[in-house]
């Protein structure tokens, strides 16, 4: 009797503790995805990234068109002098909130602004209208 | 009477571990040859037609960091010639607009309110220029998967399982409600039934992503004999229009890199 006793204790306490150990995991997790800051500047904070923009059932794993087609299709996107490769991208929202009396010039019908020593132009990343850090203008 | 409380104890415990090591396994499901043979029959239907248009009205949920989903949405109004003119006209939830044109040789992606484009070299047909948008130029095409040229593969490849749901009422067009299970996604299609088996209605799941966001779209008013002179699909640039490089995906280290 007693040592049944001793027994519905033990398995009680260890019951307890599992409880104990699950409730914490929760709060960790909760903490883990509220704890991480968000991006501004976009939608009133909301992104639109993700993966379901796509609406394809094709989720990594299947590529549209064979290697070779896009390896020549790469190739001359690579060597288009309209592709930007940059560093430094901000979106409209993002450039729009820079504070400075920025001025605009236009060469070779291209609109370049200025701000903070900086020169920007526009560029389209992912469908997107965006403001990419450049080189000055010629003679700027 | 305490050895029985424990007994009771022990076997809710174990009903747990079992419940969740279920859901980790999935029971191996089956392949319906007739959700299969009204999916192929459709997506033939579709690649035989020389001209199409249709309007598509889709969603997407988008994740956020905090774990909430928010719902964008758009419309696209498509219009097509084969092999090899497409035009896409979107008109998204928040008022932005812009349009995809492909000539066979070039697309262009034109925003008019802003006054600005972006063109990229590519030869090919429709199919191939909506792959070669998304997966290389990194500008989200939703279903373009109904126009690549080997559609069955990509609505197959991994398949789990395929069910025949039954008669199924999108608008009101009597429709096959089809659900397929792949590797990477859940996707079910409404097929509207009759001579033109068109796809009415498409819900995608990807449920191997946080929150397993969804794509959902609606197609209206397909036509399989539009009028589509070559007008439609060379693109003039407006009164100042300024031209904007594509911009890479990939950004520096420390950068956010904006939107995908």
């Amino acid at each position: 009797m007693t040592r049944n006793r001793s027994v519905y204790r033990w398995t009680l306490g260890f019951i307890g503790l599992l409880a104990i150990l699950m409730l914490i995991g929760q709060v960790a997790e909760v903490e883990a995805r509220g704890g991480r800051g968000g991006h501004g500047g976009r939608h009133g904070g909301m992104s639109r990234h993700s993966p379901a923009a796509h609406g394809s059932v094709r989720h990594s794993r299947h590529r549209g068109y064979a290697r070779h087609e896009a390896r020549e299709d790469r190739r001359e996107w690579h060597e288009d002098r309209w592709r930007r490769r940059t560093g430094a991208v901000l979106t409209v929202s993002a450039f729009g909130a820079l504070t400075c009396d920025y001025e605009e010039i236009i060469v070779d019908n291209i609109i370049y602004s200025r701000c903070d020593g900086n020169w920007y132009s526009r560029g389209n990343q992912g469908g997107e209208v965006v403001y990419i850090v450049v080189e000055a203008p010629a003679g700027y | 009477m305490n050895v029985r409380i424990l007994g009771v104890m022990a076997a809710l415990l174990l009903l747990t571990v079992v419940q969740s090591a279920h859901a980790v396994s999935e029971p191996p499901q089956s392949v319906d040859e007739q959700a299969l043979a009204i999916l192929k029959r459709s997506t033939e239907f579709i690649a035989r037609a020389k001209s199409f248009s249709f309007t598509a009205q889709y969603e997407f949920d988008a994740v956020q960091e905090t774990g909430e989903k928010i719902e964008f949405g758009a419309t696209n109004k498509f219009i097509g010639r084969r092999p090899d003119r497409l035009r896409i006209e979107t008109v998204r939830r928040d008022g932005e607009k812009r349009e995809v044109l492909f000539d066979g040789q070039e697309i262009v992606l034109s925003r008019t309110e802003e006054k600005v484009y972006s063109k990229v070299r590519k030869r090919g047909d429709v199919g191939q220029a909506l792959d070669f948008l998304d997966e290389e130029i990194g500008v989200p095409m939703p279903l373009r998967d109904f126009f690549a040229p080997d559609v069955m593969v990509v609505l197959t490849e991994d398949l789990v399982s395929a069910r025949y749901g039954g008669e199924s009422i999108i608008g009101d067009i009597p429709c096959d409600h089809l659900a397929f299970r792949t590797e990477a996604v859940d996707y079910q299609i409404w097929v509207s039934r009759g001579d033109q088996p068109l796809p009415q209605r498409i819900v995608i799941t990807y449920k191997q992503e946080k929150a397993q966001p969804q794509f959902r779209a609606q197609f209206l008013s397909w036509d399989m004999s539009p009028k589509a002179p070559d007008s439609l699909f060379t693109f003039k640039p407006g009164e100042g229009a300024e031209q904007i490089p594509f911009v890479a995906r990939q950004a520096a280290p420390g950068e956010k890199g904006g939107e995908k």
